[in-house]
């Protein structure tokens, strides 16, 4: 648009003057002008007719791990002489091989390959379409289009193995699992002794307390293992998160939530995420097994903070959409005014487990060494400490979790965790 | 490519203004040879700088350079041949930035494409350009109007046309 003013103004004022002035040599001047104009003109460019497929592969990965990006475009218009193919990936993604902007020329007929590869955070991106620019070689005339290629990228958040989770949810459900369930039955751990009744193995028959009475015999019994409800809350509240540049406290919650996710999934749990915060909530129904893991590892992925009012706390926590007496997971910093939900989730009868990342550390050492910040970190901390004591005090089991550990490595003592004694 | 294209254009500008200070010369007007001094010293920083408006700009101010030039009855033929240098540059500065940030597939033959194309329209601008020059008619008042009108309704259409082709 701007060289066609650029034009114009040269064109009719050499015109407008050389005219008014009678003058000859201006309009000779102009003519190299007009010529130039007229090439471009004859050799304008058609309306790009492409055609676009796009692999991905792979489709789903972790964060910072390549994905290659494969477009193909066919021309199935005229010969474009001069053709610019932008694919415009997401801002976040880092293009580190091979180039996602081609400048080429493309004959009717022909197919052009365009590869690259690149890597991001956690996110679940789809591609725009492909923006194409056609130029006549001189630059004058120029077509855009846009050509659809779709394509969707899942960077799901990086995982952390597990091996065992304890928790003691008041209710399990009725399927065979790892979570004692509070009753006699087949299982391993010894859970008490009753009288013998036929159809018991011999193998359970207690001796010593069936030695004690004369008239009867009695058996071991062992503490049932069953599956239960997990659901899991990440807190997103925006003014819970410490962020500095290039991270966030939120991701390590994340990387939290889906290992917790992933553990329990694997002892055969039925679990549902909660992601409390952002504009709305997002709400993953509990289920079983590998594509529920999917479902709640694509929910993470595109988990984002946010403000909002009626989030500011935990009262508005929707507490129906959990199973009465299933375990909570919590993973939240942890804001003062959470406590009274957290004890009141507690006494309820949802068991709670909250695994709560370290604000107050990380901020220090992202801040500068200055007294002023030791002393409110130091403020802070007894602050935290205080919240979190109160809380174990109720029953629930809390972990802290300073995040410059790995959670695997840092979690291993959840595994360890003495079953039915209040906090960690 | 791209470094090599903007020395070409900050050559092609220097001979244009080298034209046109001659052409001044011939007609011994040195504010013309400071103005195209100027002109170049303007040229060569916006190159440098990076000035994206900068080429637009030089080519507007040497097109009036040029009708200075003209009305000072300077030489018709160097005077055309600083328009050709300025558009040139001009042109190869444009698509110096346009290929800039952009992996080019078969760099050697689209480049050469363009030159070639330059060249034509240049030098068929150039040779009419000359042609007229060299021409003498004496037309009555009427004929003028009459083509004052249709040149300017040509250039209308030649300006609608470029409009029409460019989606921007």
């Amino acid at each position: 648009m701007r060289r066609m003013v650029l034009f114009s103004v040269l064109v009719y004022a050499l015109l407008l003057v050389g005219l008014a002035t009678l003058n000859g040599a201006l309009l000779a001047l102009l003519l190299p002008l007009v010529i130039y104009i007229g090439v471009g003109l004859l050799y304008a460019p058609p309306q790009p007719r492409l055609e676009a497929t796009r692999t991905i592969s792979p489709d789903r990965t972790i964060p910072g791990e390549p994905v290659s990006v494969t477009l193909r475009i066919t021309n199935r218009g005229r010969a474009l002489e001069e053709v610019l193919i932008a694919d415009e990936t997401p801002s976040v993604m880092e293009v580190f091989e091979g180039d996602a902007v081609v400048l080429t020329t493309l004959a009717m007929g022909d197919t052009l390959e365009v590869q690259y590869r690149m890597r991001g955070p956690r996110g679940h991106y789809q591609f725009a379409p492909v923006r194409v620019i056609a130029r006549d070689r001189l630059g004058l005339f120029e077509r855009q289009a846009r050509v659809d290629a779709p394509g969707q990228l899942m960077v799901l958040p990086a995982l952390a193995r597990l091996r065992k989770l304890d928790i003691r949810p008041r209710r399990t459900r009725v399927y065979s699992g790892q979570v004692p369930a509070r009753r006699g039955g087949p299982g391993v751990e010894f859970f008490g002794v009753r009288e013998y009744q036929p159809g018991d193995s011999s193998r359970w028959i207690n001796a010593r307390v069936s030695a004690r009475h004369a008239h009867a015999l009695y058996v071991n019994e062992f503490e049932q293992e069953r599956t239960a409800d997990v659901h899991l809350v990440l807190d997103a509240r925006a003014r819970s998160d410490v962020r500095w540049p290039g991270g966030s406290l939120f991701d390590h919650s994340i990387t939290a939530a889906a290992t917790l996710a992933d553990v329990m999934l694997q002892q055969g749990n039925r679990v549902g995420l909660l992601v409390y915060g952002g504009t709305f909530l997002k709400w993953v129904v509990p289920g079983y097994g590998k594509l529920q893991r999917e479902r709640i590892l694509r929910a993470l992925a595109g988990a984002e903070q946010g403000h909002h009012l009626v989030f500011e706390d935990l009262e508005h926590l929707p507490t129906n959409y959990f199973a009465p007496g299933s375990q909570l997971a919590v993973i939240s910093p942890l804001l003062p005014g959470d406590l009274r939900m957290l004890v009141t989730l507690q006494r309820t009868g949802f068991p709670l487990l909250v695994v709560t990342p370290d604000p107050v550390g990380l901020e220090e050492q992202k801040l500068d060494r200055r007294r002023e910040v030791a002393l409110a970190a130091r403020i802070a901390g007894l602050e935290r400490r205080l919240l979190i004591s109160n809380l174990r005090r109720t029953g629930a089991r809390v972990f802290e979790w300073d995040v410059s550990t790995p959670f695997h490595l840092a979690a291993a003592v959840l595994a360890r965790a003495p079953i039915g004694k209040p906090g960690t | 490519m791209t470094a090599r294209l903007f020395q070409f254009a900050i050559r092609l500008a220097l001979g244009a203004a080298l034209a046109l200070a001659a052409a001044f010369v011939l007609v011994r007007q040195p504010v013309g040879v400071v103005l195209a001094v100027l002109w170049t010293a303007f040229w060569v920083a916006g190159q440098q700088r990076g000035w994206r408006w900068a080429s637009g700009l030089g080519l507007l101010l040497f097109v009036g350079l040029l009708t200075f030039g003209a009305v000072v009855h300077a030489k018709s033929s160097l005077l055309l041949a600083a328009m050709g240098l300025v558009l040139a540059a001009w042109d190869v500065q444009r698509y110096a930035v346009w290929l800039r940030p952009v992996r080019i597939r078969a760099e050697h033959n689209l480049v050469r494409a363009h030159f070639v194309r330059l060249g034509a329209a240049l030098a068929v601008g150039l040779g009419v350009g000359g042609l007229a020059s060299t021409l003498r008619t004496d037309i009555g008042f009427g004929w003028l109007l009459l083509l004052v009108l249709v040149t300017v309704a040509g250039m209308g259409w030649l300006f609608d046309a470029l409009r029409r082709n460019t989606t921007t």
